[in-house]
């Protein structure tokens, strides 16, 4: 019995691991002593993406089951794997682009197979539905980025960063392996599955029962936790320097990978509560960190002539705008007829990709640049390009209107939607959060206008200024071919937003539906333990 | 339903639907040719090449629409907007391309609604897409050799303009396809936006520049109405809609338009006709449209003349069940069109610059078409558009083609004669003029006689305004024409020695719209041999046009009968104008007689009775003054806000620095201070019982 179980989860996995593979091969490559196999790295990155996304899409044709609709060993596949899988897939082939040329070719294999892992490690996050799996997956996405910012570039500045992010993600990570120790204390297994839900919603109805501190607390600490993956209020010192010490291209990775990971990973801790969350205690905590991201992170936003440490800064604000679609939580107004967008949860996976696109684009094109051999970095670096270079100029002016949510870019849409599902959700809140939400939507909405301040000023640098000495692209066409990608996706999807919407609202479906509880033998003695655990008070 | 209509039609729906894109495409392999920097010599040939495929597939489309369109008798098949118990009967039909923004999506809630990209076609749309993509090809056709420099070198920015032209035509095409609110909108900023890159395509010429902004920053006072027009026909609609009706498509909003109250639909109308006003030059946001002559003469032609500016007389009679609902609103529509007229005929009877009188008189035309939606004969007004299309892009091609040889001197003062010169184009802009005048039997007679009938019915002082305000457009037409083309020979210095006339590819496509200037305004009327009920024995109003007109959302009262009467005395008035000018100018005199005769009078209309400067005391230096006190805010204010802001983190910051030796630490400590207050917020949250 246990052979045939792994043979399903080894074909449903060939996705991610063909990453894997591929990314050993490249790491072998770097002790090559011939600079021209060196030099095939990025190639052979690429072709192994792209035979990943060959497999995930016509796998069936040769008979491979991609794991669409399986559940085995701690991995779930439904729409939100789906969805984590495709997107970290696409946007992987851009990364690569954008980053072809990245490290010195002595570093350019290790690097190239760290971010092959880092994005297997995002892929096995979308299905994982176990605590233990969860973790080792987000793991999997953040330490191959701490390597990968060191490696980016050279000078002391990368390392300096590196280590400081490497120090602050370990002791995220150990907050959140903290918040899932006591999660698996309540629901007596690592499964997130329909049994873990009962366990925890029971708790946290109950405020006399044991377990409902031990809930609330593990649930707490796990999401703050996750935080610094999405680099959110009161997790996110590290962002603006690891940004600036990173090489742009890395950076651009770092606007989306860790962030979906944190996303999804948040998505599943808070589907432990049965998306209660326009009540209770984790809503004022969530309110209340998601104003603060946004605000802190505009405000130092505006202040910034660095554009890495704005757009870093500014990170932190989108996170606060998905942490609104968070509150709205899935397909909150069902019933309700009169809502605009009743899926929050939709609205932030679609707000994650079109944010990690537009940030990509923008931190390609800052990579494309250089002003005196330098990286371009500041307004003054940027101005005049549009007289200059018009097609760099006006891809990074379509990268910061998407990011300020100009209509009809597609970051526009997914303003929309969040917001929208956020006063949907305030219709079928109870009476006392209905205000704090439409007030939260308040909040998002001047913060949105304080951002354009700032963006609105890179698209003038970049569009009205005249400069006596304007940055000057280096000849490099795969980064080119990037970031001209990432304008031609944001283009579509502000033209025809409908697909990927569509993977969005899959993906959500069944957040609502825990996948149901599987009864191993391995696991059952656990829960009869935990079950002892339960009946004894836990202070 | 569609599939229906799609097998009684000559081509495939979607063969119609891609009409508005080839001009665009045209303009993308423009943009090619410029970014491979290839020589401009060739620049116009796609852009001329996809304006003419939009040409034939709108000629196509204009003959075969009716039987395209689902007939009144099976009305009842027509889906869902029948079935309900109202009167309002959809007359074209939606052809959906594809769903655009979700407005609540099926899967989640009851309603399927989205906002589409999706073409309406109905009779309106067939008579203004023909007419627009046939004047959009002859006018590109003499771009071709107008946009030259005297040795027929292309000017600077040949391809640019000529990339410009083929956006504008897409957007004017996709304006008049639109099937719902939003792109309507789309296409009403998109045609703006090609306006104000076009005005200000001698960029380097401060006045055009400025020109190009006031046209910008005018039109943007009335599409703010606009759109709050469309935000409220959102809000009131929405709530009446179901599953599968997307609130803001023509046939949706029509159909539920008159469950709402008086109040809402006079509200709703008169924010539309703000964003009419703005885009259609009137009373009294006209005030960019002769500041827009600084574009080059095709733009005028164009843009300022044929189309774009008739598109807020479109959106009025496209909305006709909107407007037809509100009395309020048509009754301001006439006002404000009465005044339009007047004005602009007056303002153009002092003026000197060619392209301005030109302008004036698209102003005081438009203003007549607004009377005409007003006095609730919508169709009237689109009679009018669909002519003065044709004689108004004329005109102002030929005042191109005179500039062009004056070595751009437009001044009427500086040269006069010109009859030997230019023959062609003096014969061809004596066309235009007789039509414009309203001379009988030419297209502007026919369509201007319905609206004058139209306003005596109104009401019997509008009718008489309309009459005198005909009479002085006859007269300052002809003044023009006499000051341009009579009198003795005299040429400005710019001219040269030996100006000539303009090449052939200049001159065939003014013949084009000259054909049109004279014929078609029979396409409104009809063949009679009732002697006693029609006009000189064999004609009489209200033709073919009108008949076609029927099967659209333009509704209102139907031409009366009668008034044979009027076509007699408007025919009397138009002579007696050319006459009078005649009389006066025949001889292109050098003293203006007008100026010593009317006095003060025609030095008030000479300076445009102030009112530029009026706007600039009321709105211009206030509003400048605000910018600097906000600019002054900005610089200090927010500013100070900000430090403020930032203090709190940088005190955190100074603070923690003193206990601290690096940064890492200090954040740290930030991340673990962050953890504490949360946790501890959430024992508050508990002891408290939130």
């Amino acid at each position: 019995m246990p052979s045939a179980a792994f043979a399903i989860s080894i074909t449903s996995l060939v996705p991610e691991l063909i990453l894997a593979a591929v990314g050993c091969v490249v790491l072998l490559m770097t002790q090559a002593k011939s600079g021209s196999v060196r030099r095939a790295v990025p190639g052979i990155t690429l072709s192994g993406i792209v035979l990943a996304i060959l497999i995930l899409r016509f796998g069936h044709l040769l008979g491979i089951s991609v794991g669409a609709d399986s559940i085995n060993g701690g991995l779930v596949f439904d729409g939100l794997a789906g969805f984590v899988r495709v997107s970290a897939l696409i946007l992987g082939v851009l990364i690569v682009l954008v980053s072809w040329v990245q490290p010195a070719d002595e570093e350019r294999g290790e690097f190239f197979s760290m971010m092959l892992f880092s994005l297997a490690g995002l892929m096995l996050v979308g299905p994982s539905a176990d605590l233990i799996v969860l973790f080792l997956a987000l793991e999997l996405v953040s330490i191959p980025t701490y390597i990968m910012v060191a490696l980016s570039r050279p000078g002391p500045r990368p390392l300096e960063s590196a280590t400081k992010y490497f120090y602050l993600g370990a002791m995220a990570a150990a907050i959140t392996a903290f918040g899932f120790s006591y999660l698996y204390g309540v629901t007596g297994g690592a499964a997130l599955d329909a049994g873990a839900v009962d366990r925890i919603v029971d708790a946290l109805r109950d405020p006399d029962s044991p377990a409902h501190n031990l809930a609330t607390i593990g649930l707490l600490l796990s999401v703050v936790g996750l935080l610094f993956k999405i680099a959110a209020v009161p997790l996110h010192f590290y962002i603006a320097d690891v940004y600036q010490g990173a090489a742009s291209p890395v950076a651009g990775l770092l606007g989306f990978v860790p962030k979906l990971a944190g996303i999804v990973a948040i998505f599943k801790i808070i589907s432990l509560t049965g998306w209660a969350t326009t009540e209770g205690a984790l809503f004022w905590i969530l309110w209340i960190v998601a104003v603060l991201s946004m605000t802190i992170g505009n405000v130092l936003a505006l202040r910034q002539t660095n554009i890495k440490r704005m757009l870093a800064y500014s990170g932190i604000a989108h996170s606060g705008y998905m942490l609104v679609g968070i509150l709205a939580g899935p397909i909150v107004a069902g019933e309700r007829a009169e809502s605009i967008m009743g899926d929050g949860t939709a609205a932030v996976l679609y707000y994650v990709v079109i944010y990690g696109i537009a940030n990509l684009g923008a931190f390609a094109l800052l990579g494309l640049l250089r002003v005196r051999g330098r990286p371009c970095e500041t307004l003054r670096d940027v101005a005049g390009l549009l007289r200059y270079y018009p097609s760099i100029a006006l891809l990074m002016a379509l990268s910061m209107f998407t990011l300020m949510g100009m209509p009809p870019t597609p970051g526009f849409w997914g303003k929309l939607s969040i917001f929208g599902s956020a006063l949907a959700a305030a219709e079928f809140a109870p009476a006392l959060y209905h205000d704090w939400i439409i007030a939260l939507v308040i909040i998002a909405v001047l913060n949105s206008a304080l951002a354009a301040a700032y963006y609105l000023r890179v698209i003038a640098a970049v569009l009205l200024f005249e400069s006596d000495e304007p940055a000057e692209p280096t000849p490099r066409e795969a980064p080119m071919i990037g970031a001209l990608l990432c304008g031609f996706l944001l283009l579509v999807f502000a033209f025809y937003p409908k697909p990927l919407m569509r993977l969005g609202r899959d993906a959500s479906d069944r957040l609502l539906v825990p996948p149901p509880t599987v009864q191993v033998e391995s696991t059952s003695a656990i829960v009869a333990e935990a079950t002892l655990l339960d009946e004894s008070p836990p202070f | 339903m569609l599939l229906a209509q799609a097998s009684t039609s000559l081509l495939p729906v979607d063969l119609y639907a891609t009409l508005p894109f080839w001009p665009l495409l045209g303009a993308i392999f423009t943009g090619i040719m410029i970014a491979l920097r290839l020589k401009a010599e060739r620049a116009f040939w796609p852009v001329v090449l996809g304006v003419g495929v939009s040409a034939v597939l709108g000629v196509i489309l204009f003959f075969d629409l009716p039987g395209m369109l689902p007939h009144k008798a099976d009305a009842g098949v027509t889906g869902h907007v029948a079935e309900a118990a109202h009167e309002y009967h959809d007359p074209g039909f939606t052809h959906t391309i594809y769903n655009w923004i979700s407005l609540g999506d099926e899967n989640s809630l009851k309603h399927d609604q989205w906002i589409s990209v999706n073409f309406y076609f109905d009779g309106l749309t067939g008579i203004m897409i023909a007419f627009v993509t046939v004047v959009s090809l002859m006018v590109m056709i003499y771009s071709i050799g107008y946009m030259r420099d005297h040795h027929g070198h292309p000017e600077r920015g040949y391809e640019r303009f000529f990339a410009f032209m083929g956006i504008f035509v897409f957007s004017m095409a996709m304006l008049v396809f639109a099937g719902n609110f939003v792109l309507l909108y789309l296409g009403w900023e998109l045609v703006g936006l090609c306006s104000y890159l076009l005005i200000g395509f001698y960029y380097k010429k401060p006045s055009a520049a400025a020109a190009a902004k006031k046209a910008f920053i005018v039109n943007r006072i009335g599409d703010f109405g606009f759109a709050l027009g469309i935000f409220a026909l959102y809000m009131f609609i929405r709530p009446l809609t179901h599953s599968g009706e997307n609130p803001l498509d023509y046939a949706v909003v029509f159909h539920y338009i008159g469950e709402l109250s008086q109040g809402k639909i006079t509200l709703v109308a008169l924010l539309l006709l703000c964003g009419a006003l703005g885009k259609s030059a009137q009373f009294p946001l006209y005030v960019w449209l002769p500041d827009a002559m600084e574009g080059p003469s095709p733009v005028s032609a164009l843009i300022h003349a044929a189309t774009m500016v008739t598109a807020g007389i479109y959106m009025i009679a496209r909305c006709g069940p909107i407007f037809a609902a509100s009395q309020t609103a048509l009754n301001v529509i006439v006002v404000l069109g009465v005044i339009g007229a007047m004005l602009a005929a007056t303002m153009a009877m002092a003026q000197y610059d060619m392209k301005r009188i030109l302008a004036y008189s698209t102003i005081s035309q438009l203003a007549y078409m607004f009377v005409a939606l007003g006095c609730s004969t919508p169709a009237s007004g689109v009679f009018h558009v669909f002519t003065h299309a044709f004689f108004k892009a004329l005109l102002f091609l030929c005042a191109g083609s005179i500039m062009l040889q004056m070595g751009h001197i437009i001044d009427l003062r500086r040269f006069s004669g010109l009859r030997n010169i230019l023959p062609h184009t003096k014969r061809l802009m004596l066309i235009g003029c007789l039509s414009l005048a309203g001379f009988p039997l030419l297209a502007g007679f026919w369509s201007k006689d319905e609206i004058v009938h139209a306003s005596f019915v109104y009401h019997p002082i509008v009718g008489a305004l309309m009459l005198i305000t005909a009479g002085m457009t006859a007269y300052y037409t002809f003044r023009m024409y006499f000051l341009c083309f009579h009198g003795p020979l005299r040429l400005p210095k710019e001219a040269g020695d030996h100006p000539r006339e303009s090449p052939p590819v200049m001159i065939a496509p003014l013949y084009v719209l000259a054909l049109g200037a004279i014929v078609a305004g029979y396409v409104g009327v009809t063949f009679t041999m009732l002697m006693g009920d029609s006009f000189l024995g064999f004609l009489k109003p209200h033709g073919y046009f009108h008949h076609y007109l029927h099967a659209s959302t333009v509704v209102g009262g139907e031409q009366h009968g009668g008034g044979l009467w009027l076509m007699y005395v408007s025919s009397a008035i138009a002579i007696a104008g050319i006459w009078l000018a005649w009389v006066r100018y025949g001889d292109a005199p050098v003293e203006d007689p007008d100026k010593a005769a009317l006095g003060g009078l025609w030095r008030l209309w000479n300076a445009k009775y102030y009112l530029d400067e009026l706007y600039d005391r009321l709105f211009v230096r206030p509003l400048r003054g605000l910018g600097r006190f906000f600019f002054a805010t900005d610089n200090n204010g927010i500013d100070g806000l900000i430090w403020v802001v930032t203090a709190v983190p940088r005190a955190m910051g100074g603070g923690l620095r003193l206990l601290q030796n690096g940064a890492l630490q200090g954040y740290a400590l930030g991340m673990v201070i962050g953890l504490t207050v949360i946790v501890l917020l959430w024992r508050w949250l508990e002891i408290n019982g939130a």
